[in-house]
């Protein structure tokens, strides 16, 4: 009746399974049933018993091996069953048979050897906590009938024997789970077969109708004797048969499976007994077991040779203890190692250093963690291609910081971009693309193997550790992974820390700098804007203009033709030439605010400014010397619209023009070797009366003129100064009263992408 | 054609420089004016009688004067006398208008005496052309119909042709005929 349990099943589906395969058991035997009834009354008679013992061949046998052991000093091989009683007393042999009826009832000999060694150690068990039980019982005063305790002490863990006959296999693994992982073998019972041995012990002893003790030793005998329930029919059996357990299971006979349990003493003292009944119990225990042990085919041990196997399990339970500690110490070594590391380490970098600084720091800090081996921290920051590195210490230098573009880190590149995947830290052998990475920070090679260790992934960088150092010091790391990833988190943090700090100071450093070119161009803009706002006003207006003026001016003129007075066609003349006149005006206004869309082209500045020097000297009658031209370069060529050109320098010529005294008039337009590759400059220097610092700072004001009202209309430098802006050029002037003006010009010197 | 008064189209929003205008052409000669205040009624008048000479504000609300004039400039079939009043003009849109076919621009204010003088060249032009269109007209017609009777008397000459030779033929055939009956006779 053997079936296997698979591990796959849910916990109610095994349940079912078991409790269904423990039903199927067969009834107890009616011989072992009269003799558990017997027990309890003295009316079995001797014959009764020797006919039990022959009507089973395997009790017979049983009986007599027991019979034949040495120290009976039963020589005589042919001794018959009839000697038993004589010779071991009626209630031994009751009791041996009982034993052997169970024995045979839960027979795995036909399952593979562990079960059956197994079946022996836990039979051995149950033998020695009946024994145990046995004795106590008669020195308890809490009477307990010997007998009745020694049935109930074989029967206490008939679950076990139950669970291992009908899932030999998977009681086998539960009993080694419970080993392994130190897990109370109730737990590992449930966990692999449903139910615990407790639970299986009392279905089944209800269902043989086992006495009322028997069924609550079964369930109980775990519980300490201040929690068991009140209301227990036979609580000073349970009590006593709890007692054997915990004293056979402190002497480590036979084989229980895991539970941990307090001392015997205590609870036997907690039960009323003194430590000195249980000194005395262990020292007959062996006497009494030693034939016992007989019936389970492991006799041969008595005396001091008894506790021979308890004494090798419990040295074996020793070192397992021992090497765990070892484990564990280790394990907090190398973790208050890493706290050291990242003490010594935050107390050497600060808010403000530099990235490799930080490096370097972290190189060392990671050096301490792996005994002060040579380390390096590499990293480089996304976006961009320099890489930030430090290094720790070694014997012979200090600890080093390099800044160097990504291409000096040879095939390296490729492993520092894409390191990190995974959020814990791995520690690996390096790849063998990272030396020339070492090699460029140490300036020379590693002498022991390369490790590398990745940061977690972080968008804003990326990087490698590399530490050179032998597997012996590499090894242990590997049991506290989680140390590493918390080393490795706490520098990520901090060089991240470090580059963003770096790219905000490199951002607050541009925008100070773009500030203070915007406020050097700021007064400059202002008159930009404001000659904008009025151009814009003045276009707007303008437009109005025209039709109203065209009205005047018409009517006027049919008028004119019904006039006959000459002071009135006089008048009405004058009507429609200053109507004439304020149009030319809005022209100049609207033409001023809407200059044309430049067409650029290639001036050749020689030509240009000798016609436009032509044109005013014919205009002012001033002699050749008046006006003088003088270009250095005839090669200077000059971007702009050449309509516009040539109204820049009108403008300007009419003012210097109207400056001068004719008779002693010097007028000196000059273009100078380039100033730059981009552009080209004019000066127009006059010696005429100069302007004010009042007339200057206005001298681009649209309207402003400080001729005579009614001469001129204020318009032409304003006008000057914008064709030579839209033209992608610039003016200004410099000038002093009496000693006349400079203005300067400047023409972009090709014809560019000009907005 | 001739002796027929000049229709001139008017298309200037503001009433007070339409007025100007109108009494302008009414002092110097007597021509049928149109007054309409929009590209779209200009059109529309236009369409239904064509003028003679059309004067028109550049800056029209939605259509634009530039564009009226294209339009009116063809639209009578032969090229009419568009002018253009304006407030000011780019030399590059000044280019354009002479593309169009615009005949000149007056930038306000004007003198009227120049308008009224260009007006009544631009019509005494057109109403030229209008005769000499029509009289080319005429002489295509008769060239056509002289072709055309040429055609007719050639195809009657060949008719006549044909006539003549087959009677010669069947002439020829009763004289052979008859020789032929002559010979047997003998």
């Amino acid at each position: 009746m053997t079936g296997t349990l698979s591990a796959s099943g849910t916990l109610s589906e095994r349940t079912e399974l078991t409790l269904s395969r423990l039903e199927a058991l067969p009834p107890l035997p009616a011989s072992a049933a009269r003799l558990l009834g017997a027990i309890s009354s003295e009316r079995t008679s001797a014959r009764d018993l020797i006919d039990i013992i022959r009507s089973d061949p395997a009790i017979t046998a049983g009986v007599l091996r027991m019979l034949r052991r040495a120290d009976l000093g039963v020589a005589d091989v042919s001794i018959g069953i009839e000697r038993a009683i004589p010779l071991l007393g009626f209630n031994r042999v009751r009791q041996v048979v009982l034993v052997l009826q169970f024995l045979s009832f839960f027979d795995v000999s036909g399952a593979d050897a562990e079960a059956a060694a197994l079946n022996r150690d836990l039979w051995k068990h149950q033998l020695g906590v009946a024994a145990a039980a046995e004795l106590l019982a008669s020195r308890t005063p809490l009477k307990a009938e010997p007998s009745a305790a020694f049935v109930c002490g074989l029967l206490h863990d008939v679950g076990k024997l139950a669970l291992l006959h009908v899932f030999p296999r998977a009681y086998l693994r539960a009993s080694r789970r419970a080993e392994n992982d130190r897990i109370c073998i109730c737990d590992a019972e449930i966990e692999v077969l449903g139910i615990d041995h407790a639970v299986a012990g009392r279905r089944l002893a209800e269902r043989w109708q086992l006495p009322r003790a028997v069924v609550e030793c079964c369930r109980m005998h775990h519980l300490a004797p201040g929690s068991m329930p009140e209301g227990l029919g036979e609580r000073s059996l349970v009590e006593v048969v709890h007692l054997a357990d915990v004293l056979v299971r402190q002497l480590r006979i036979g084989f229980s499976g895991y539970l941990p349990v307090g001392d015997a003493a205590e609870v036997a003292v907690r039960l009323g007994l003194s430590s000195e009944t249980v000194g005395e119990v262990q020292e007959k225990l062996p006497q009494v077991l030693a034939p016992l042990f007989e019936l389970v085919g492991d006799g041969a041990a008595n005396g001091p040779a008894f506790y021979s196997e308890s004494l090798r399990r419990i040295a074996r339970e020793f070192d397992d203890v021992q090497r765990e500690l070892a484990e564990a110490t280790r394990r907090l070594e190398l973790k208050s190692r890493a706290l050291d590391t990242l003490r010594a380490y935050s107390e050497h970098v600060g808010p403000q250093s530099p990235i490799a600084d930080i490096c370097a720091a972290a190189a060392t800090a990671i050096g301490n963690l792996f005994g002060q081996a040579e380390a390096v921290v590499a990293i480089v920051p996304r976006p961009g291609d320099l890489v930030h590195a430090g290094s720790s210490p070694a014997m012979t230098d200090e600890s080093k910081a390099v800044v160097f573009p990504v291409q000096e880190a040879g095939g390296a590149l490729e492993s520092i971009r894409t390191a990190g995947g995974t959020n814990a830290a791995v520690l690996n052998r390096a790849s063998g693309g990272l030396e020339p990475l070492w090699h460029r920070i140490r300036s020379k090679t590693p002498h022991l193997p390369l490790w590398s260790l990745d940061f977690p992934p972080e968008p804003c960088f990326s990087g490698v550790i590399l530490v050179a150092a032998d597997e012996s010091t590499m090894a242990p790391w590997g049991m506290v992974s989680e140390t590493l990833t918390a080393v490795t988190g706490v520098l990520r943090s901090a060089i991240a820390a470090g580059v963003e700090r770096c790219a905000a100071d490199r951002l607050s450093d541009a925008l100070i700098e773009a500030q203070r070119r915007d406020s050097a161009v700021e007064p400059e803009r202002q008159r930009r804007r404001s000659l904008n706002m009025i151009a814009e006003m003045a276009a707007g207006a303008a437009h109005e203009l025209h039709n109203p003026l065209a009205v005047i001016s018409g009517r006027a003129q049919m008028e004119q033709a019904n006039a006959e007075q000459e002071d009135l066609t006089r008048s009405l003349q004058i009507i429609v030439d200053q109507a004439h006149r304020a149009s030319e005006i809005v022209m100049e206004l609207m033409n001023f605010a809407r200059p044309e869309t430049p067409r650029p082209c290639v001036l050749m500045l020689k030509d240009q400014l000798e016609r436009i020097a032509q044109h005013w000297r014919e205009r002012s009658e001033f002699d050749a010397e008046g006006i003088r031209v003088e270009v250095a370069d005839p090669a200077v060529f000059a971007a702009a619209d050449e309509v516009q050109f040539r109204e820049v320098f009108d403008s300007i010529l009419s003012n210097a023009v109207a400056a001068c005294v004719p008779e002693r008039a010097r007028i000196q337009i000059n273009s100078p070797s380039r100033a730059s590759d981009e552009t080209v400059r004019i000066v127009v220097t006059d010696n005429g009366t100069g302007m004010s610092g009042y007339v200057l700072d206005h001298a681009f004001d649209p309207f402003f003129s400080h001729r005579p009202a009614g001469r001129g209309r204020g318009l032409g430098l304003s006008r000057a100064y914008r064709l030579a802006e839209i033209n992608g050029g610039r003016m200004w002037i410099d000038s002093e009263p009496d000693r006349g003006t400079r203005v300067t010009v400047e023409f972009p010197a090709r014809i560019s992408s000009i907005a | 054609m001739n002796g027929r008064k000049p229709r001139v189209l008017l298309v200037e929003p503001d009433p007070d420089l339409l007025e100007i205008l109108v009494s302008g052409f009414a002092g110097r000669m007597d021509p049928r004016i149109t007054c309409v205040d929009s590209a779209d009624s200009a059109l529309e008048v236009d369409l239904g009688e064509p003028h003679d000479l059309v004067i028109t504000e550049l800056r029209l609300r939605r259509f634009g004067g530039l564009r009226l004039a294209s339009q009116l400039v063809s639209a009578a079939g032969f090229e009419r006398p568009v002018v253009l009043l304006a407030d000011r003009i780019s030399g590059r849109r000044a280019v354009e208008t002479a593309r169009v076919g615009v005949r000149d621009i007056f930038i306000k204010p004007f003198m009227l005496s120049d308008l009224l003088d260009r007006a009544e060249e631009l019509l005494e032009e057109y109403a030229m052309h209008r005769q000499f269109v029509a009289r080319y007209h005429r002489m295509r017609e008769l060239v056509r119909r002289v072709i055309r009777e040429r055609r007719h008397l050639n195809h009657r000459t060949e008719l006549i042709c044909r006539d003549l030779v087959g009677a010669h033929r069947r002439l020829v055939h009763r004289v052979l005929e008859f020789e032929g009956q002559m010979s047997r006779q003998e």
